[in-house]
Formats: structure tokens, C-alpha cells, sequence
């Protein structure tokens, strides 16, 4: 059994999995695990975890630039 | 200079900046450098999403709502996650079809319907139009704000009228065919860099400027208690927004266009899936804080106007400008794009199907394409501001977010196109149908009772008081009005599109294009065989100014000169396989140009029915017809065809009555139907009764394409009659000869619904079809068109014309019924007028002795008047035998020849050419049907053996048997022509005196009937005196070559 990223970001399944968990990690019930009182740098926990969330879909999505461009 | 005067010059300015640089990019293309091809404009271009929404709207619901504004644009970020495997799939698709348009796209997907084009960008109008009125607002509320309170009256419609020429300027200067602007994309790009630093250096002046940071803001907010709850979120909604935001990125017909249209490749979607996010993110970051600030600030005004009001309270003058070029910006791009996305929809979708039926050749089609463009765009804006008068009092969200539950009704259709071959367009109709109408009632109804248009009852009560109707809370789920909207809207949608989809039966092209478009990655489908509908080909010259007619005669000469080369043919050498391609090239091009659901009006004209059996009856066929022959049948024409189709054979008919008359007379549903019709009316298919060659050519094709068909002709009368004096004769004469050509050649049956009297027949019984021979002969006027003809070719093949015309006028003259009489002015003789009877009925036999008649006179007095030469080529493009203008009824012929071949091939001529032949032979059958294509029942074969029942055959010293048989075959018969063959062999079977008198008393029987016989001797296989004797009962026949 091998496992390999070789052609990983070309399967379609993959990027349904990225979106299902995305949506899952933008909507209840994860949504609501990030307090809406305490802060982080500042922010509100949830809003921090927005951001986070956002950039994280971002980072991904970068990532996937690269590995084509490379 | 006063202030509101000052901000419109602002915005002048700004606007002549990026015309400058559209105009920019635009040159930049022409000259093969575009500045618009890569992946980091592609990207700033997607940012149009960010409107006057984002730049205002988002502050005014972050300072109600929370954190819900980021909805919006989580939506679009989940949606570029699924950039590289859904919108590059779309992209895709769409440059393989050139569709140029969300609603050519659905529209294409589901059967090329013009219904789902025309519902899709209804649906869009309905989008954009308070979208277009949400920048307005907010454009003019900007300029009264930095005008420190000072407007005046006019100053939305001035905005409007100011956009709309813009809009017209960046985005219809000509007619693209891929629908492309690439100096309007330049100039989003750049919009797009210049709202996303205003409103961050607002957000940081804000933030840092006026308060000590972020977290300052963001403490002072939540530790009020009147402000508190904005940290909380409504789950629900939350979904929802995110749902339709999701939609909303990749179907307002701005994104649709920005992303997809404009893609100019599909590896810049790699760097928009992040950049896009991206930008985002940025343009929201301080949104909470400018919000915030507002709030804390109390900042007089709606809260949707706080990035604006901020720095102009605090004196900051010149931020407040950029903060307006900014918001300007935002609305600008948006209106510009998607008046031009739209106006392009409703051009293609809405009018040029209508415009398609009555423009007359000879018009400047582009010209007239152009400037309905660019009234569509004016209209488009001049909607919204009327909209903006409406609903002002609204929050400019509210105003969004109607239009996104909009734009999501397209979602069930767009997916389940790209996904799901099953998804019919029956299901799209319904499930778009039924979401448009429960999106108007739960979003629209509500806005607009609101605004005093409608009562405020139906919101507290419900329609006539029923409390489970009440548009913003129906069933009493209570849900929030949005997630209400939502939901109902795209659960009825979605639930109708799988329902109806699943109960329908795709169309073939439906099942094409489902193929195609969920398959577009697979490498197999190149392997799919795609049904083609037959098309008339044509010539390249043909297709290239159908193509001018639409796009204009130099794009399209550039266009076909660019597809020869590509194809390495030159337009000399074109043959079937390059024009094919060609047209399936053009259908591309114009469907870039004018929509899907115009390609599919002008390309059907080229497209001939397809074959297609009916539902079978349960009834036994009651009518049988035979293949290969027409028929006619004045009362029963319509019942006779309904019956063949009815019982599995593939009907085309052809009629003067219109086709719903037809289709619910006869119960027919599949057959296909073309309307004898010089106007152009309806969306059925219609054939002018003037272009003879196209309806011959449809017809053809169809017989082509059919196992066993069967055609109705309602009626050649009519056809012919049309045409009097409309057409040459020539024409009408070439279209009856070839329909009966081809039908006497194939499998094909023809029903003329025609009388007894047009046809040449008397006494008729209507109980059967009745079987029609030589209808150019005998249907109405065409034997003396035919007369004439042939008798204008004698002239104009003799040296003598003027004699010519004396000796044929004087023939016609003495054959009853066929000059004319009175009527015919005596002075007219000899001026070269041919006087024939347009009713006059006229046998075969009788035509051919009249013309012979006329050529040996002629050659009386014109030696050198060859009558085969002249009239070859008429009586092979009528498909006669040349034979029939020599041969004379009622007289026997010799030909002589070692081996009986010429006399084979001679007499399957005639037979082929509609006479009525036997032959009598020494050879097999079988051999003769092989060899010749004579058919054994034509035959009688010379023998002593043969099989009981298969052949006629008859014993070679019967000759009572076989005179009998001859006499039976001449009574039968209505232009015989006799082939006696294998002499030799009847002399070696009895003797020669016996077959002497048996030829002698043949002679006088084919004389007495009119008949023609031919005698096939073998002159080495009689002595001198033998063959001189035989030789005297008949003449020589002067073989042709």
C-alpha cells in the first residue's frame, strides 16, 4: 500500500471534501464552539475564527496555485 | 464651483479615466498585447462583486446585525473552492459552445429552449434591476453627504443617464461574437484596485486615526449593552446568505460574465481561487471597526453611509473624496457590467427571436443588432432608477439581498446541468418557474407593500386573510423573511427540477448536450457518437453571407477565410466534410453573436426534419401503400397519412394549413410539420411556396434519413398555383419531375392531397388513395409547361426560330385541347409566343409524338437541325429515355447485334423513364435483373424447364400461349413497349415460317395498340433472304451512343 499527494489536487472528490468541510466549519454547529465574550489578539473568538477559517481556505487554495505553477 | 457640482465633476473625471483606459486595452488587443490575459486582472475583475453593497451596505448591516454582512462573502469564498473542478467545468463549456450568457447557457443545456433563455433572463432583469437601484441610491446619497447636505432634484437620474452611456461606451461599440470587452475588463480591474485601497485607507484612518486600535472599537461596541447582541449569530440565516451568496458569485449575470465570458484562460481560475477570497477578506477587515466607529460616534444618517460620513464630520475633506471615488467606483463597475451582461441577455433571448421573423433582407443587420444593444442597456438603468424611487427607504442590503434570492433560483438548473444527465428541461421550466414565482411573493411582494404599493394587510394577515399565506412567514414556520425566501423558493425549485426531470423523456439533442456538458473532461467523449441533424450543405459562398447577414460581411469573410485555413482547404476545393464543419463552426459563432435561441431559428432553416415514427394505433393499417409510388386522395389525404404514420412508418408533412391545425386534426405529435408559408409567422417550421429548391431539398433529405417514410403534400395545386407567374416555369417543372424521381427510387410513399381534377383524373372513387403516374404530364398546367419547354429549346436550337415557331404553333393547333383557342391573339404569331392551353392534359405518348412531330417539320426546313442533341439535355434532366423522342408508338424496330446487349440496355431504359415494359427472353430472369435491373415480373422467359410459380416462363413452341400473353400485357398497358429477344431460339424450336408469322401478327397488334416493339436479331444466325424478309416487317433502330 503506497500512499501519495501525486495528483491529489486533481480529484475532483478532494475538492468536494474541502468544500464540505469548509461549509461545515463556516456554519453551526462548529460555528457556535468559538465564544462569543473571550478574545483572541484583540478580536472576538468568533470573529477570529471567521478570519481564521477564511485564511485557511485561502492558504489551501494557494497552495494548489503552486503546485501548478511549479 | 458648488459642491454637488464639484462631485459630479469628480466622477466625470473619474469616469473619462477608465474610459481612457479601456480604450487603452482595447488597442492593446487589437495590437496582439493584451493587458487583460492574466490570471491577476481575472482576478480584480471577479471583485465586481464588491458593489456600492460592500462598500456601504455591509457597514449598515454590520451596525444591525453583526457579524451576518461576512455572509456575503463567505459564499463566494466556498465558491471558488470549488473553482477548479464546477466554474472551470463552466468556463469550459462554455468557450466549446460559445455561450456568451448565463441564460444561453441553460438555455443550452436544456434542449437549446427558447422558453428557458427567454425565463432565465426575465429572471436576471428581475436581479439586476434593484441592483442597478442600490448604486443609484448610493451614488446620489455619497454625493449629498461630501456636498455637506446640498443636492439637487435630478441628481439619481443624472447618475443614471451618466452610467447608462458609459455602460453603451465600454460595453457596445461593436458586435463581438464571443461577447468579449477586454477594455471593459481593464477598466473593472482597475475599479477594483482603487474601492479596495479607498475603503482601507478609510478603514485604517477610522481605526487608527480617530480611535487607538481595532480592539479599542470593538470594546467600546460590545461593552454597550445596546450593542451587545451583535456578536451573536442567527444560525439559520446565516446559512441561508451563505447559501445564496454562494449562488450569487458565479450566476449574477455580471459574475457569470466577468468570470466565465471574459475568462480569456482557464489556468487564471488557479489564481482567482485564492486571490478573490483574498480580496475579500481585505475589503471586509474593517468593516466591524468602520461600523463601530459609527456607532459610537453616533454619527447622524443612515448607518449605511458611515465610511463616508466619518472623515467628512471630522473635516478630512479629501478622504472623503477618495472614500467617494471609491464607493463610485464600487457602483460604477456593477451597473456597467451587468447593463451590458443583461442588455446582451434580453438582445439575444427576448427580442432578436421576434426581430428574426420580420426583418427583410437587405437591412444592416448588425447595425439594427448594435443599436437594440444599446437601448437594452439604457432600458436596463433607466429600470433601476425607477425601482430606486420605489424602495429608497429600504437599507441598501435589503434591497441585495432580494436580487440574490433571485439569482439562486438559476442554482438547481446550472448544477444539475453540469452534473446530472437526467436533468431535462421540462424540469428546468418548472422548477425555475415555480422558484421565480414563490421568490416574487416572499421577497418582492413584501418590498414593494412596504413601499405603500401594495396593502400592508397582506404582511400582517395574509391574502384575504388567510394567516399561512403570509409572504414573509408562510406555513407560521417562523423563520426570519430571508431564510423564509430561501427556503420555499429553491426547496419548490429543486424539488420540481429532479421531480419533472425525472417524469420526462429527453429530446435526442437534450441527451447530446446533457452528454456534452457532463462530460466535457472525459477523453472518452470525443468517442460519443453526436447525432448531427442533416443540414443543406450549400456552398461557402452560402454560408459566408449568412453569416454577414448577422455579424457583418468583414468579420464574416475574416471569419470563413480563417476556418478554410485552418481546415487547409481553399474555397475551390471545399467539399461536404469541410462544409459540415464550417456550419458547425458558424452555429458558434452566431450563437456567441445572438444567443442560443436565435442560432437554433436561423440554423433550423438549414435543418431538415428528423424521421420520427408516431405513437402506433391499435387499429390494423387500413391504407396500404407501396413504396416507391405517389399517390393522391383529395378527401381522405389527411386520415391516409395519419394512418401510415400511425402504424410505424415516418411521416413528414408538408402543408398550406397552419401546423397546430394539422397537429390537433390528425393527434400527431412527433411527425414534423413545414408550413407552406410566405410569411413568416410563429416558431413552427416555414418554407416559402416560392423556394421550391429548399423544399425539395428538405424533402430529399428526409427521404435520405428515413427506412420507410411517408410524405403528405398539401397540395401541389396549391404549389403550383402559388407560383404562376411568380417563378419560372422551368423551376416549378424541375421541382414536380425530381419529387417524383425521388420518390420512384426509394422507399418513400407521396399523398397529394389534391382533386381528381388538378391531377388529370375522372371518375375517381375516393374509397382508396389512387396511384398517380407521370404527374408532370397530367397535374394542372405543368404538360404545357412542359410543352413549352421543350418546344422553346427546338427553337432555340434551330436556325430557323421564327419557322420554328410558325410549325409548332400549327401542330399544337391541330391537337384538340391543347393551343389555345380565342384567347390567343393571331397577331402574336410569329413573334415567337408559344399559344399552349395551361389546361390541356396530355398523355406521355401524346407529348413525345407532338415533339417529334415538331422536329421533323423543323428539320424539313433546317437540315441541320438535330432534335437529339437539342433536346438531350431536357429529357435527361426530366429523367425520359431519349428513345422516346425515335421510337414511334404502334411501330416495330430491329436491332441487330451479335450478343442482345444495347437492346437489354435500351429497353431497361425505357422502363426506368415510366413506360410500361415486357420482355421476352431466352435468359434467366434472375440474370436479367442483375445484369440490366430489369425486374422478372417485366419478364417472360423462352423455356422448357423451369420451377413451377417463380418465373413467368412459357414453352419456346407455345406461341398461342405466348401471343396471349402479349395481348393481355398491350391491354393492360398504358405506353407499352415490347423487347422480343431469342429468335434464334424460337426458329431452332419449330422453324422459321412459323416465327415469321408469329412476328408478322405481333407487328399488327403493337401497331393497332400503339405500342412499341423492339426485335433483337442476330443478323450472323439467318441466311440473307431470311433476315431481308424479316429485316421488311420493321425498321431500323439507330442506336445512340
Amino acid at each position: 500500500m503506497t500512499i501519495s499527494t501525486k495528483g491529489l489536487f486533481e480529484q475532483i472528490e478532494l475538492w468536494v471534501l474541502a468544500f464540505i468541510i469548509a461549509v461545515a466549519l463556516f456554519n453551526w454547529p462548529l460555528l457556535s464552539i468559538p465564544s462569543p465574550d473571550e478574545r483572541i489578539l484583540g478580536f472576538p473568538e468568533r470573529l477570529f475564527y471567521i478570519l481564521l477559517v477564511w485564511l485557511l481556505v485561502i492558504l489551501w487554495a494557494y497552495i494548489f496555485d503552486r503546485r501548478g505553477s511549479m | 464651483m458648488s459642491a454637488p457640482l464639484f462631485a459630479f465633476a469628480l466622477m466625470v473625471s473619474y469616469l473619462l479615466l477608465l474610459s481612457l483606459i479601456a480604450y487603452y486595452a482595447d488597442r492593446q488587443r487589437q495590437a496582439g498585447r493584451s493587458i487583460v490575459s492574466n490570471p491577476y486582472v481575472y482576478a480584480l475583475s471577479l471583485a465586481v462583486y464588491c458593489t456600492a453593497w460592500t462598500f456601504y451596505g455591509s457597514i449598515g448591516r454590520a451596525a444591525t446585525s453583526g457579524l451576518e454582512f461576512l455572509t456575503i462573502y463567505i459564499g463566494p469564498t466556498l465558491a471558488m473552492l470549488l473553482g477548479w473542478v464546477m466554474i472551470r467545468k463552466i468556463v469550459r463549456i462554455s468557450k466549446e459552445y460559445r455561450l456568451t450568457s448565463v441564460s444561453d447557457f441553460i438555455s443550452f443545456r436544456y434542449g437549446r429552449s427558447y422558453a428557458i433563455g427567454a425565463i432565465v433572463t426575465a429572471v436576471s432583469l428581475m436581479v439586476v434591476i434593484p441592483y442597478v437601484a442600490l448604486q443609484l441610491i448610493a451614488i446620489s446619497s455619497s454625493i449629498q453627504i461630501i456636498s455637506g447636505g446640498e443636492s439637487f432634484w435630478g441628481t439619481r437620474l443624472v447618475v443614471a443617464v451618466l452610467l447608462g452611456i458609459f455602460a453603451i461606451i465600454f460595453g457596445a461599440r461593436h458586435l463581438d461574437p464571443m461577447e468579449r470587452h477586454e477594455g471593459l475588463v481593464a477598466a473593472v480591474a482597475f475599479e477594483s484596485i482603487v474601492k479596495l485601497t479607498a475603503f482601507v485607507i478609510a478603514g485604517a484612518y477610522i481605526t487608527w486615526g480617530i480611535f487607538g486600535g481595532y480592539s479599542e472599537i470593538i470594546d467600546r461596541v460590545l461593552s454597550t449593552e445596546e450593542f451587545s447582541h451583535l456578536i451573536n449569530i442567527d444560525y439559520t440565516s446565516w446559512f441561508s446568505l451563505t447559501l445564496i451568496s454562494f449562488f450569487a458569485a458565479f450566476l449574477l449575470p455580471r459574475q457569470f460574465h466577468v468570470m466565465v465570458v471574459e475568462n480569456a484562460d482557464e489556468s487564471h481560475i488557479r489564481k482567482a481561487m485564492w486571490l478573490f477570497p483574498l480580496y475579500l477578506l481585505l475589503i471586509n477587515l474593517f468593516v466591524p471597526a468602520i461600523a463601530g466607529a459609527g456607532m459610537i460616534l453616533d454619527v447622524p444618517g443612515v448607518k449605511d453611509m458611515f465610511v463616508i460620513e466619518i472623515p467628512y464630520s471630522m473635516g478630512n475633506i479629501p478622504l472623503a473624496a477618495l472614500v467617494f471615488i471609491g464607493g463610485a467606483s464600487a457602483a460604477t463597475a456593477m451597473v456597467l457590467v451587468d447593463s451590458v451582461a443583461v442588455g446582451h441577455m434580453m438582445l439575444n433571448e427576448l427580442e432578436l427571436p421576434y426581430l428574426m421573423r420580420y426583418i427583410g433582407r437587405g437591412r444592416d443587420l448588425p447595425g439594427l443588432l448594435l443599436n437594440a444593444k444599446r437601448i437594452n442597456i439604457l432600458l436596463v438603468v433607466v429600470l433601476g432608477y425607477i425601482y430606486s424611487r420605489a424602495v429608497e427607504y429600504q437599507s441598501l442590503v435589503d434591497i441585495g439581498l432580494v436580487s440574490f434570492v433571485a439569482a439562486s433560483q438559476m442554482g438547481p438548473a446550472v448544477i444539475g446541468g453540469l452534473y446530472w444527465r437526467k436533468g431535462s428541461r421540462e424540469g428546468a421550466i418548472a422548477g425555475m418557474s415555480a422558484g421565480f414565482v414563490l421568490w416574487i411573493y416572499t421577497a418582492l411582494v413584501p418590498t414593494v407593500a412596504r413601499a405603500g404599493w401594495l396593502s400592508q394587510s397582506i404582511l400582517d394577515s395574509g391574502p384575504f386573510g388567510i394567516s399561512a399565506l403570509i409572504p414573509t412567514n408562510l406555513f407560521g414556520v417562523d423563520l426570519d423573511p430571508w431564510t423564509n425566501s430561501v427556503f420555499w423558493s429553491l426547496f419548490a425549485n429543486a424539488s420540481l427540477y429532479v421531480l419533472f426531470s425525472l417524469m420526462s423523456t429527453p429530446t435526442p439533442e437534450e441527451r447530446v448536450e446533457a452528454e456534452g456538458f457532463v462530460e466535457i473532461f472525459s477523453e472518452r467523449r470525443g468517442a460519443i457518437p453526436i447525432e448531427r441533424p442533416a443540414i443543406r450543405l450549400g456552398t461557402v459562398d452560402e454560408v459566408e453571407s449568412m453569416l454577414a447577414r448577422y455579424i457583418g460581411a468583414e468579420k464574416a469573410r475574416m471569419l470563413i477565410d480563417a476556418d478554410l485555413a485552418r481546415l487547409g482547404v481553399s474555397r475551390e476545393r471545399v467539399d461536404a466534410r469541410h462544409l459540415l464543419d464550417l456550419w458547425d463552426h458558424v452555429e458558434r459563432v452566431l450563437t456567441g453573436s445572438l444567443g442560443t435561441s436565435t442560432t437554433r431559428i436561423i440554423v433550423e432553416e438549414q435543418i431538415t426534419p428528423r424521421p420520427v415514427a408516431e405513437r402506433m394505433g391499435a387499429a390494423p393499417l387500413k391504407f396500404r401503400l407501396e413504396p416507391g409510388k405517389i399517390y393522391f386522395s383529395a378527401e381522405k389525404a389527411y386520415e391516409v397519412f395519419t394512418d401510415q404514420v400511425t402504424h410505424g412508418f415516418e411521416g413528414l408533412c408538408v402543408t398550406r394549413r397552419p401546423p397546430e391545425d394539422v397537429r390537433s386534426r390528425c393527434g400527431l405529435r412527433e411527425t414534423p410539420i413545414i408550413w407552406l408559408n410566405p410569411k413568416r409567422e410563429g416558431r413552427e417550421k416555414q418554407i416559402s411556396p416560392a423556394n421550391l429548391p429548399l423544399l425539395f431539398l428538405t424533402i430529399k433529405t428526409f427521404v435520405e434519413t428515413s427506412r420507410k417514410g411517408v410524405i403528405l403534400l398539401d397540395n401541389l395545386e396549391h404549389l403550383v398555383l402559388a407560383n404562376e407567374k411568380v417563378i419560372p416555369e422551368e423551376d416549378v417543372l424541375d421541382f414536380v419531375s425530381q419529387l417524383e424521381n425521388l420518390i420512384h427510387r426509394t422507399n418513400t410513399r407521396l399523398i397529394l392531397a389534391d382533386s381528381p381534377d388538378f391531377i388529370g383524373f375522372c371518375g375517381v372513387s375516393e374509397v382508396e388513395p389512387v396511384e398517380v403516374k407521370g404527374l408532370i404530364f397530367t397535374a394542372g398546367p405543368l404538360p404545357s409547361y412542359l410543352l413549352r419547354a421543350f418546344i422553346l429549346a427546338i427553337i432555340g436550337g434551330t436556325r430557323s426560330p421564327e419557322a420554328a415557331v410558325d410549325i409548332a404553333n400549327s401542330v399544337l393547333s391541330e391537337q384538340s385541347g391543347i393551343a389555345e383557342g380565342a384567347s390567343c391573339d393571331p397577331d402574336m404569331r410569329g413573334m415567337g409566343l408559344i399559344e399552349i392551353d395551361t389546361r390541356c392534359k396530355i398523355t406521355r405518348r401524346h407529348f413525345f409524338t407532338i415533339i417529334r412531330r415538331i422536329c421533323a417539320c423543323v428539320s424539313r426546313t433546317d437540315p441541320g437541325f438535330d432534335s437529339v442533341k437539342v433536346l438531350r439535355p431536357l429529357i435527361d434532366k426530366y429523367g425520359f429515355s431519349i428513345y422516346e423522342l425515335i421510337l414511334n408508338p404502334g411501330t416495330t424496330y430491329a436491332i441487330e447485334e451479335d450478343k442482345p446487349v444495347r437492346c437489354f440496355e435500351i429497353f431497361s431504359e425505357l422502363i426506368h423513364a415510366g413506360l410500361d415494359g415486357l420482355c421476352i427472353s431466352r435468359y434467366n430472369p434472375e440474370s436479367l435483373r442483375e445484369k440490366y435491373g430489369i425486374s422478372p415480373e417485366r419478364v417472360i422467359w423462352l423455356t422448357q424447364k423451369t420451377e413451377e410459380g417463380k418465373f413467368r416462363s412459357v414453352d419456346p413452341t407455345n406461341f398461342p400461349r405466348l401471343s396471349s400473353m402479349i395481348s393481355d400485357f398491350l391491354r393492360r398497358a398504358e405506353y407499352p413497349v415490347i423487347l422480343m429477344e431469342g429468335i434464334g431460339y424460337l426458329i431452332t424450336q419449330s422453324n422459321y415460317e412459323t416465327v415469321l408469322r408469329f412476328i408478322q401478327s405481333q407487328r399488327d397488334e403493337v401497331s393497332l395498340r400503339g405500342a412499341v416493339m423492339l426485335v433483337h436479331i442476330d443478323p450472323l444466325s439467318l441466311d440473307t433472304k431470311e433476315l431481308h424478309r424479316l429485316e421488311g416487317e420493321m425498321e431500323q433502330l439507330k442506336l445512340l451512343s
